[in-house]
Formats: structure tokens, C-alpha cells, sequence
């Protein structure tokens, strides 16, 4: 109370009282750094329900190991297309695969694909912002109209035209998402460095003395973080996406490794007879794009107070 | 207005001419022969050493990357996309006008339905923010952002032709054969599309509409005492649909990328399609034939969203 503390105490108790109602509480308002960020994502319940999901999808990636009841990869050709039961509970494809085995193992190859391609585009593209927006002139000139000729072409067309030009795999399929992904981080990232870049605190590191990766680091990218925290999460999803769609077209992973598009591709030829293996990978992808979502959204809430009512 | 058109052109200019050095460039990646580009792997792997020599210099392959890149461009400028590889002899240029006469009005349908969709349930959930509805449009909104259309695609089938018989799963049926089978072969395709759209568009119209309301603009008009459909209507959502029209270029190239998956699904012998079987027949100049209309189309819209930006907000032009 000691920001108050000379006029409240100069009044009655009662006013005190009355006046205290108006005041925020300090144990919700002083909380700095990590366990108020925490607390304000949780009030954000879209993104509990998120982190709840990307949590399930984790632990299936990390231990589909343990918890497959089958090896995703053995073929019982005297078993193709078996109605769930007990110990096939979403039954098996066309080779006798246990599908619920698969959709355990696939979490591993959108997780991956959406982590890892999000990590390299984003690096890329805060070097090349950060670069940009700091020196300025012929540099930034540069990069914005590589960015501004890549943004020409429609993100999905140009990775799997890419993709394929590059040849099939995960490897390649992440190489092409980063390489048309990149640009946005690099947009966000530029933007913020030459709003902030003439602030006083950036002038008075200058004065100092600070070289210009300190200021780069320290001052520009750290007031940065935000929006750039925001655009990974929902990237993630996006390459999840992607990886799905690109696999369900044939260009990404290659059969027989389990991915949920490849699984989507296979069962929709049988849905007919078994709508349940096209239902499932699809469900799965939808719910893991809308938790990295969720998450997105509550981040932007919780980071970006201006931005709570936009989007 | 003409200076800032002109200004505008001068700066698409640069970027269009990279576009096309992208393009050219993506076929050079490709491993392998370079007369992959041109020749299907099997043609090539038949060829004796001499032929592969002689057809190389028969298409300027041996000269310096420089002089390919000049040599393609200048066909281009005449309009001469190249031929296709996997459907032998047909003209690029022939193949994706084909294709465009099934995907424009499949995507067009699309784009209106859920731009209507989208545009007035955004406006009415920023008219009420924080009440259950507002809630609810943008749960609707980011749930439609996030299922992939091909899933959705084959829900729908499931559903509408598998279990209700109501609509046929897939194929195409040509206007002028059939308008009522036309349309009945369009319509899951023309939903499930819609649908993705409209998520977009309720997200951004509804923060763009929330944006304007707090405007002083809008205070005043309050304050003078109009009746709230001439504020929400005439002074609100007028300026509201303005940053609309930016976004107006990227669900373009939203409904073009949906379509590779949708016309798939669906099998509409449409854009998608043909860059589906391009890709997957390592038929690269029509890949890139497909590459260059798609970005020359996107940059076209956005000039004209400059453009059109710069007539209705005059703020604009004077940046």
C-alpha cells in the first residue's frame, strides 16, 4: 500500500475501506516475470484446453514405443481392413496395420515437422529482420524484396512445388516450409526493430558504448520476443498442417512411415467400409492445429495486451 | 491519384521481375539431369551420351545459366509457356486455361459464400464483444481455420453421398452439359472451401470492426445523437470494411493452395489438379507455368488492393 499509503491514511477507516475496493490488489498486479504470465494464460481457458492436447500429443510421441499395442510397421496380410475390437481398437488398413499403432507413431512426424520447421524459419527470419531493420539502406533493401517476390506465391503451392522439385522426405519438406516460412518472422521482426530502434533506451546503450550485437540482443530482440512467441505457436500449427496435407498428397513422408496425412490418404480409400481410419488422423491433426491455436490466441491475449480484443 | 498508380507500378516491377528468377531457379534445383525439365526420367535414362549432348544443345542447355534464364523469359513475354512433359505436346498455356474454366467459378462461389459468412457474423460478434455469441463466432472462427480442408472434404462426402445419398462424391459434370449436375458437383467442394474462408474473414472483420468503434469518429456520431444503425452501418462499418480489402488478395491465394487439396478430394479436373499431377509426373514447366500465373495473379490483386486502398482511405496516398 505504500504507493497509497499518505492520503489513505489520512482519512477514515471507512473511506479506507471503500477506496480499497478500487484499488487493484497488489499480489495480482506486482507479480512480475514467470508465474504471472503463467496464472494470466490459464484464466485464458481455450489455451488450457491447448496445453491439455499438445500435452496428449507428447506423451503419444514420446512413448508410442510403450503404448502402441502393435509395431506400426508389421504387415498381417491375413488381417487387412479388420472392424475394430478389443485389441485393434481402430481396427487395421489395407496391409493389416494396426491403425491405432500408426496414429501413436504419427505424433511423432507432426510434432517434429511443425517444431522443427518453425525453429529454423523463425531463426532464419529474426536474422535476416533483425538485420534489415537495424542497418537499414542497400542490406534491408535486399532482403525486403526477397521477402516481397516470396510472398508472391500462395505458402502451401510453393512448399510442395518445392518440395517436390527437392526430391521427398522429411528433411526436404522442412527445408521447403522454412524457406517460404522465414519471410513472415522477418516482416514481424523488422517492423519491431525500426519502431524501437530510435527509443531513447536504444540511444542511451549507444552513447555507452554497446556494440551493435549487445544492442541487437539485448535491446531490439529482447522487446521483440512477443509478437515473435505469438507467430511461432501458430506457425506450429500451420506446419503441422503442411506436413499432413503435403503427406496425404504424397509429397512428404514416404510410406510405410506412420504420419496422420498418410494415414488420412490410405483410409480415405476405404471409406466406405471403414470410415473410422480416414476419421481418426483427421480428427487428430484438427485437434493438435487447434490447440497450437488456442495457444496462439492466448499467448497474443496474455503477451500483446493492445491486441485483446483484435483477431 | 495517377502519380501514386504510377509510383505503385514502378514498385511492383523489381518484384515481378524476381519472380520470374524464382521461378526459373526452382527448376534448376531439381537433381539430376537437366533435361529432367524437359524429358521424363525413363526418356532420359534411354538416351545414349551423344543424344543426351545433342538435345542439350538443342534446348540451350549448355550455354551459361544467365543466357537460359533471358532465352526462357523472352519466350515467356511472347506468351510461349513451354509444353507439358506428362501430357505430351499440349501447350502449358492450354492446359492450366482448362483447368481455370473448372477452379474460378468453383472459387469465386467460395470466396462470396464465405465472405458474407464470415464478414457479418465478425461484425456481430464485435458489436456484442465478450458475450456468449462473440465467444462462439470466434471459437467457429478459429475451429474453421484449423480443420484441413481435405478432412473436412471427406467428412462431408462421408456424410452427404456415403451415408445420406444426398450428393455424388466426386467428379465433375460441365455447365453446359448439366447446369443442376454442375451445381450438384460443386457444392461440397464450394462448402468445404467457404467455410476456411469464412474463418478468416470473421477474425479480421471482427477486430477490424472493434478497431473502428473505439474511433472519436464514432463517439461524435453517438454524441450528435444518430440512430445506432446509421453509426453502426453508415459511419462504423463502412470504414470497418476498408482494411477488409487487403485481405481480399490473400484468400485468393488461400482458395488456389485449397484447391490442389479440395479438387483432389473431389476430383475436379480443375488448377489443383493440374498442379497435383505436375508435381507428381515431375512435369516441371508446367509447374512452373502454374507458378508464374498464380504469382503473377496474387501481385495483380495487390496492386489493384493498392490501388483500391489509396481510392477509398486518401490517407494513403500521400505516404
Amino acid at each position: 500500500m505504500s504507493d497509497y499509503g499518505v492520503t489513505i491514511t489520512q482519512i477514515s477507516e471507512k473511506a479506507r475501506e471503500k477506496l480499497q475496493r478500487y484499488i487493484p490488489h497488489k499480489s495480482n498486479q506486482s507479480q512480475t516475470g514467470s508465474i504471472a504470465f503463467v496464472r494470466q494464460l490459464f484464466r485464458h481457458r481455450l489455451s488450457i484446453v491447448g496445453a491439455v492436447i499438445i500435452f496428449l500429443a507428447i506423451f503419444m510421441a514420446v512413448f508410442a514405443p510403450l503404448i502402441s499395442p502393435f509395431d506400426p510397421l508389421k504387415i498381417d496380410l491375413r488381417n487387412v481392413y479388420a472392424q475394430p475390437s478389443i485389441s485393434h481398437p481402430l481396427g487395421t488398413d489395407l496391409m493389416g496395420r494396426d491403425s491405432l499403432s500408426r496414429i501413436f507413431w504419427g505424433a511423432r512426424i507432426s510434432l517434429i515437422t511443425g517444431v522443427l520447421a518453425t525453429i529454423v524459419s523463425a531463426t532464419a527470419g529474426t536474422l535476416l529482420g533483425l538485420i534489415a531493420g537495424y542497418y537499414g539502406g542497400k542490406i534491408d533493401a535486399i532482403i525486403m524484396r526477397v521477402t516481397d517476390v516470396l510472398m508472391c506465391f500462395p505458402a502451401f503451392i510453393f512448399t510442395i512445388s518445392l518440395a517436390a522439385a527437392l526430391g521427398a522426405g522429411i528433411g526436404n519438406l522442412i527445408l521447403a516450409i522454412s524457406l517460404h516460412a522465414w519471410t513472415g518472422y522477418c516482416r514481424i521482426i523488422r517492423g519491431q526493430v525500426i519502431s524501437v530502434k530510435n527509443r531513447e533506451y536504444v540511444q542511451a546503450a549507444k552513447v555507452i558504448g554497446a556494440i551493435d550485437y549487445r544492442i541487437m540482443v539485448f535491446h531490439v530482440f529482447k522487446n521483440s520476443l512477443a509478437p515473435l512467441i505469438v507467430a511461432s505457436s501458430l506457425s506450429i500449427g500451420g506446419n503441422i498442417m503442411t506436413e499432413a496435407a503435403a503427406s496425404f498428397l504424397g509429397i512428404g513422408v514416404q510410406p510405410p512411415t506412420p504420419s496422420w496425412g498418410i494415414e488420412l490418404r490410405s483410409g480415405y480409400g476405404s471409406l466406405l467400409t471403414n470410415p473410422w481410419l480416414s476419421m481418426a488422423p483427421g480428427l487428430c491433426i484438427t485437434l493438435l492445429v487447434l490447440a497450437f491455436n488456442f495457444i496462439g490466441d492466448g499467448l497474443r491475449d496474455v503477451l500483446d495486451p493492445r491486441m485483446r480484443y483484435r483477431y | 491519384m495517377k502519380a501514386y498508380i504510377i509510383r505503385t507500378l514502378f514498385l511492383y516491377i523489381p518484384v515481378l521481375f524476381g519472380v520470374t528468377v524464382l521461378v526459373f531457379l526452382l527448376l534448376k534445383v531439381v537433381p539430376g539431369d537437366p533435361l529432367s525439365g524437359i524429358l521424363s526420367i525413363s526418356q532420359v535414362n534411354a538416351l545414349t551420351n551423344e543424344e543426351i549432348a545433342a538435345l542439350q544443345h538443342e534446348y540451350g542447355l549448355d550455354k551459361p545459366i544467365v543466357v537460359q534464364y533471358f532465352d526462357w523469359l523472352g519466350k515467356i513475354i511472347r506468351g510461349d509457356f513451354g509444353t507439358s512433359i506428362a501430357y505430351t505436346g499440349q501447350s502449358v498455356w492450354d492446359l492450366i486455361s482448362t483447368g481455370l474454366r473448372v477452379t474460378v467459378p468453383v472459387d469465386l462461389l467460395a470466396i462470396g459464400i464465405g465472405c458474407i459468412v464470415g464478414i457479418s457474423l465478425g461484425i456481430f460478434a464485435a458489436l456484442k464483444p465478450n458475450t456468449i455469441l462473440d465467444w462462439l463466432v470466434t471459437t467457429l472462427a478459429i475451429g474453421a481455420i484449423s480443420i484441413p480442408s481435405y478432412w473436412l472434404g471427406i467428412v462431408f462426402i462421408y456424410i452427404f453421398a456415403v451415408s445420406l445419398h444426398w450428393l455424388p462424391a466426386a467428379g465433375w459434370v460441365n455447365f453446359s452439359d448439366s447446369p443442376i449436375g454442375w451445381l450438384k458437383s460443386v457444392i461440397l467442394p464450394v462448402i468445404t472451401l467457404a467455410l476456411g474462408v469464412s474463418g478468416t474473414y470473421m477474425r479480421y472483420a471482427r477486430s477490424a470492426m472493434l478497431e473502428v468503434l473505439t474511433q472519436d469518429y464514432i463517439r461524435t456520431a453517438w454524441a450528435k445523437g444518430l440512430a445506432p444503425k446509421v453509426v453502426i452501418i453508415r459511419h462504423a462499418l463502412r470504414n470497418a470494411l476498408i482494411p477488409l480489402l487487403t485481405i481480399f488478395g490473400l484468400s485468393l491465394a488461400y482458395m488456389l493452395a485449397g484447391s490442389v487439396l479440395i479438387e483432389n478430394i473431389f476430383a475436379l479436373p480443375g488448377m489443383g489438379q493440374l498442379t497435383n499431377r505436375a508435381i507428381f509426373s515431375r512435369d516441371f514447366p508446367v509447374l512452373q507455368g502454374i507458378l508464374l500465373f498464380v504469382s503473377s495473379v496474387i501481385l495483380l490483386m495487390n496492386l489493384v488492393t493498392d490501388v483500391g486502398y489509396a481510392m477509398v482511405d486518401p490517407r494513403v496516398r500521400y505516404k
